[in-house]
């Protein structure tokens, strides 16, 4: 719990994810035979094996904002660093690596029960000249969000906490893993937030036979949610199909069998509107089997992501089944 | 160069009146020349001291444009977008439609016909048609097919300040700057690549990324400049006369930060000017190139530009020097890119 909490405070806003990797290579190194990162800032672990090659990636990188611009006065413009409402950026404090710590407003006089723009609104640093802001700011650094990581006994509630409980669940499946026939690779991507960038690239670079990758998605148990399928509590989640992708049956079929004999609660979801980086690795050279192992998430891409610790723990122990099995099918 | 180069026409899709004149022109200056099966270029340099790496320079050479959808029986063309076109610039342009360049203007309703509605909108691709004065749909069938490819018509012209006006700077900037470095010789091996079909989905270098898969690659662009009139200084994103824009990032495609560095180190350190990329709207082949084969450390080096898109895109002369000899510096140097390895430890045995 310890090292989920401090995975989910850590900084990776997309394209500025080096000090996750450190975190991320510390925890998994002894148990795994190598670890590097590819071209495009993925780190990869390996565990070798000489049965057949299996890739499991989880999603690093978390939304934030970059500075687009410096007011004579000291505020600053911004863009979105990947896909969220300029509501839910609303008031919320963001801090850049160096500890510069700023809130979001929008212009005095804009009409923020209407539709909100990011353009008319800014960040404070708590600065009254731009001479001022440079000292902490420049133009183009990222900030992530903050939101600070908060067990209760029903859920835990943390900025990042879906993406961030999907690296937590490969390293814990990493540590338990042992004497694997399988040729195992566990790869934490980095740069999704625009088109899925690190997911395009990994399948190239092994060939894997089979693909998981392991994702947070929206829960749909909220009120006035359309479909009351996929729930908090109710175990590892198995994509059938979203927007992006329609994940392989038999390999998913395999993983629900893991689970049925294994005792593992899980639950099948359809996400209509919905893209994964499942999808960019399915595409991969002529094509890989992919399937998804999922972690319901309610308020997703906000400072204050839910989920709750016994579907985490069902999707690692998904995985320790999984990795077990002999693969019979095509 | 630039003047030659933007009167020449290259609508997605229909790059070879440029590309024949590139290969023309540059072909002797390479050790190996590719014309692939979509139309990409590609000039092979071998390095005098290569270091193992492939280092990729991209710019398109397609440009936004039309093409013809159907003849009315009146003998008017009717015509979709090719690329991303603001509705707003089309009415009242010069055009030359097809592979005989017959010259049209688009049209729409009388005045005194509109309804004060019509008057009000901007006329949809829907109501507008091309007039080349032709009498009957068999007339105009004598000139003009459906599917042939229409270009703005726009001369180059000087504006004050050394600022220009033209079509498509968008990207013959990047080519122009391109024949003209493919004349000399690098350290590096290098892969000069022209590609086609940027405009409609970044599909020409989606392939080339492909077959070159490129350790390094630059990407040289047109970007938008937002420093006009009635506009706030927030949301210029770049502006003309302040040198070459470098991206950080954009909606197709993260700079890689090391790559950036050593950019505005080279710029630095020759006294170059350059601004970045202040917005992250728009996106260009970067995107494709960086995420494509095993990835690439990708950086976008771009000329800022006024109504991109545009029949009379407006840029400026200042700027085109000061990216020429960035891009020139940066492949000179390019072997000494070295980006910082993360981590690369061989982790203890279980």
């Amino acid at each position: 719990m310890n090292l989920l909490k401090k995975l989910t405070q850590a900084f990776a806003v997309s394209g500025s994810e080096d000090s996750i990797h450190e975190l991320i290579s510390a925890e998994i190194a002894s148990y795994v035979d190598e670890i590097y990162t590819d071209n495009l800032g993925n780190l990869i672990a390996h565990k070798s094996g000489n049965g057949k090659k299996i890739l499991f990636t989880a999603q690093t990188d978390e939304i934030g904002v970059m500075v687009t611009y410096i007011e004579d006065n000291g505020f600053l413009r911004f863009a979105p660093v990947g896909k969220f409402q300029p509501e839910s950026a609303l008031h919320q404090k963001v801090i850049f690596p160096n500890g510069t710590v700023g809130v979001i407003c929008a212009e005095i006089g804009t009409d923020v029960s209407g539709e909100l723009k990011f353009t008319s609104m800014y960040i404070d640093i708590g600065t009254v000249s731009s001479e001022d802001t440079l000292k902490y700011v420049a133009h183009g650094d990222t900030a992530m969000f903050i939101g600070m990581f908060i067990k209760t006994p029903a859920a835990l509630i943390s900025k990042s906490l879906g993406c961030r409980a999907s690296v937590y669940i490969l390293i814990e499946a990493a540590k338990r893993i042992k004497n694997n026939a399988n040729d195992l690779y566990f790869v934490f991507t980095s740069r999704n937030q625009i088109g899925y960038k690190g997911n395009m690239v990994v399948g190239y670079n092994i060939e894997p036979d089979y693909a998981v990758t392991v994702d947070a998605v929206a829960a749909q148990d909220c009120p006035k949610s359309s479909d009351s399928a996929v729930c908090l509590g109710k175990g590892a989640v198995l994509k059938l199909m979203d927007k992006s992708v329609i994940t392989h049956k038999g390999l998913r079929e395999m993983l629900r069998g893991c689970a049925d004999d294994a005792g593992i609660s899980c639950q099948v979801g359809v996400f209509p509107t919905d893209v994964s980086g499942t999808a960019a690795i399915q595409g991969t050279k002529s094509g890989v089997p992919a399937a998804s192992i999922s972690i319901p998430v309610r308020n997703i891409n906000t400072t204050c992501e839910t989920a709750n610790y016994e579907d985490i723990k069902a999707c690692i122990k998904l995985i320790e089944e999984f990795c077990k099995k002999d693969f019979i099918f095509a | 160069m630039l003047k030659i180069l933007t009167e020449l026409d290259a609508v997605s899709g229909n790059e070879y009146e440029l590309s024949d004149f590139i290969l023309s022109q540059v072909s002797n200056y390479a050790d190996e020349v590719i014309r692939d099966y979509m139309g990409n270029l590609i000039f092979y340099k071998k390095g005098k001291k290569p270091n193992g790496k492939k280092i990729g320079v991209f710019a398109h050479m397609d440009e936004v444009g039309l093409i013809v959808k159907s003849i009315t029986d009146d003998g008017y063309i009717k015509f979709d977008t090719v690329g991303g076109i603001d509705d707003r610039i089309l009415l009242s342009q010069k055009v030359s439609v097809g592979p005989d360049k017959i010259c049209g203007v688009i049209g729409t309703k009388a005045i005194h016909l509109q309804s004060k509605s019509e008057k009000k909108a901007v006329p949809k691709v829907s109501d507008l048609y091309i007039d080349i004065g032709a009498q009957s749909k068999e007339d105009a069938m004598q000139y003009v097919n459906k599917g042939d490819y229409i270009a703005f018509k726009s001369e180059y012209v000087r504006l004050h300040h050394r600022r220009f006006k033209a079509k498509a700077i968008d990207d013959r900037v990047g080519c122009a700057i391109m024949m003209e470095l493919i004349r000399e010789k690098y350290d590096s091996d290098i892969y000069f690549c022209f590609t086609v079909q940027e405009e409609t989905g970044l599909r020409g270098a989606t392939v080339l990324a492909r077959k070159i898969n490129p350790d390094t690659a630059i990407v040289l662009e047109a970007t938008t400049a937002g420093d006009t009139a009635f506009s706030s200084k927030h949301l210029y994103a770049t502006v003309l006369g302040n040198g070459p824009v470098i991206s950080i990032m954009d909606n197709a495609s993260y700079g890689d930060r090391d790559l950036r560095v050593f950019i505005e180190n080279v710029a630095k350190s020759r006294g170059i000017k350059y601004q970045h990329k202040l917005t992250s709207n728009g996106g260009n082949d970067a995107g494709a190139i960086q995420s494509r084969a095993s990835g690439c450390k990708v950086c976008s080096v771009s000329l800022p530009c006024r109504y991109i898109h545009s029949a009379v895109s407006v840029a400026d002369g200042g700027d085109y020097d000061e990216m020429r000899m960035l891009v020139r510096a940066v492949l000179n140097d390019i072997g000494e890119f070295e980006p910082n390895e993360v981590s690369e430890s061989e982790a203890d045995d279980v």
